[in-house]
């Protein structure tokens, strides 16, 4: 028997799936193979570690955004199937599938009328996404529609869409809930792309934050293993997972330092960990080799 | 799954509720960076396709082959190369020093560098090991949610394997 044929059936005999012949093949050439006996024992010991590999705990929240994302989509198409029909048959015509039995209406009011049923029953609603911030310093927050609110060491309403900029030579910090908060650096500017709130408890489970220029610095205190923050730029999105850390932003860089605990970078393809102490330099082009190549340095923060 | 096809969110809460974990588990496993995209995808799809469920299989199975579609049409689509380990040379790994197995090991990091040799195989050898050996199906589902007869799948497991096995040698002293 050939050494790579001896290792297979030895992942086959873990799996249970050979027979007593096959199984005296293999103990006969494990008795007598040197050549391979390590590969084999270290075979064993990566049987070991796989039957330890731990299931993953679910993300906060994850179970109702994947509620509001089913709702929002089926809604959606929903909506897109009545916009083609109601130009043609106008609203008289609303009836008429009752009557025809059949036809794009009745399929798109169906669906309505499923949705509906559906939030009626759930009570699903698009989450509440304002929530409310304790700001030191002071900011400027401009709504999606331009309207511009100036805040200074005041709570302050925040919303999906909003951007946030410091106007105080010395940034301003947003304490989002009691155990994370953002230091926003002067010439920055941050946009709140989602927020979405715990039913049950009306706090904050997920935060998305774009950070559009400048320097950011997040403090987090996580209760549980799994952030409620991820801070995107356009060349990736940075999950803390109990941790300290800023993050700057140039057109064709982001550049990631971790204080305290680790930050888990997510990237097209890819992700990675960057422990306390670690600094990252991230590109737009050719993304994992800049990262990888480039020499971990120790960051020697002011 | 009747009550789900008639647009029962209850029933959908539930099945949301009972099977979030088992595929976020496989998408994670997948692609960490898309895991909560792709398992919601899943489930958009269950909910649009609840009516195509003939119980015939579990419904887990059902599921299973729902995600394996949409992790495998995410990587198709996204087209982002995973580095592969036989593809990357030895000067290479020298310079990844941060990310090497046995540095992982020093720091315990030794799930996180299976997870990372995990990323490198090639799609359908890591769906198999991921539905094999992290979430215990038989070779009898995992034909029925890939496709493929349960010998492919044998073969794909074992080549998963050794290359894991080559992977994380430094960890297996």
């Amino acid at each position: 028997m050939e050494c790579s044929e001896a290792l297979d059936l030895l992942y086959e005999s873990f799996d249970a799936q050979i027979g007593p012949a096959q199984q005296s093949l293999l103990n006969g050439h494990r008795r007598t193979c040197f050549a391979c006996a390590a590969t084999l024992a270290k075979a064993q010991r990566f049987q070991d570690l796989i039957r330890r590999v731990p299931q993953l705990t679910v993300p906060r929240g994850l179970e109702s955004r994947i509620l509001d994302h089913v709702f929002t989509q089926v809604g959606r198409a929903s909506k897109q199937q009545q916009k083609v029909v109601r130009p043609v048959f106008g609203w008289r015509t609303n009836w008429r599938p009752a009557f025809a039995g059949g036809g794009v209406l009745a399929a798109a009011l169906a669906v309505f009328f499923i949705v509906h049923g559906l939030l009626a029953q759930r009570a699903l609603r698009p989450p509440d996404q304002t929530i409310t911030a304790s700001v030191q310093g002071s900011l400027q927050a401009i709504a999606p529609d331009n309207r511009t609110r100036e805040v200074a060491e005041a709570d302050t309403p925040l919303s999906t869409g909003e951007v946030l900029r410091p106007t105080g030579a010395q940034g301003a910090v947003v304490a989002i809930t009691s155990h994370l908060a953002v230091a926003l650096g002067s010439g920055s500017e941050v946009q709140v792309s989602r927020l979405h709130l715990n039913q049950q408890t009306g706090a904050a489970d997920a935060v998305y934050l774009k950070l559009r220029r400048g320097t950011i610095r997040v403090n987090e205190v996580l209760h549980r293993d799994v952030s409620p923050i991820h801070v995107a730029t356009n060349q990736a999105t940075f999950v803390p997972t109990g941790t300290s850390f800023s993050i700057s932003v140039k057109p064709d860089s982001s550049d990631l330092s971790v204080t305290q605990g680790a930050v888990q970078v997510l990237m097209p393809g890819r992700s990675f960990s960057v422990i306390a102490g670690h600094h990252a330099h991230i590109t737009k082009t050719n993304i994992i080799r800049d990262i990888l190549l480039k020499p971990i340095k120790k960051l020697h923060l002011k | 799954m009747t009550k789900v096809a008639n647009g029962d969110g209850e029933a959908f809460a539930e099945l949301v509720k009972r099977y979030t974990r088992m595929l976020y588990n496989v998408a994670y496993r997948y692609n960490a960076s898309a895991a909560e995209d792709l398992v919601q995808e899943t489930f958009l799809r269950a909910y649009q396709h609840a009516r195509t469920f003939s119980g015939r299989s579990k419904v887990s199975s059902w599921l299973y082959r729902i995600c394996v579609n949409v992790c495998l049409t995410y990587q198709s689509r996204v087209g982002a190369p995973m580095t592969d380990i036989d593809d990357v040379n030895e000067a290479e790994l020298l310079i990844r020093e941060d990310e090497r197995p046995e540095v992982m090991a020093q720091r315990g990091e030794t799930f996180r560098a299976l997870e990372d040799g995990l990323r490198a195989l090639p799609s359908q050898q890591r769906m198999v090991f991921i539905l094999r050996e992290l979430q215990g199906l038989s070779y009898g589902e995992i034909s029925d949610v890939l496709g493929m007869n349960e010998q492919a799948a044998r073969t794909n497991l074992c080549r998963a394997k050794r290359r894991l096995q080559v992977w994380l040698d430094p960890l297996l002293v």
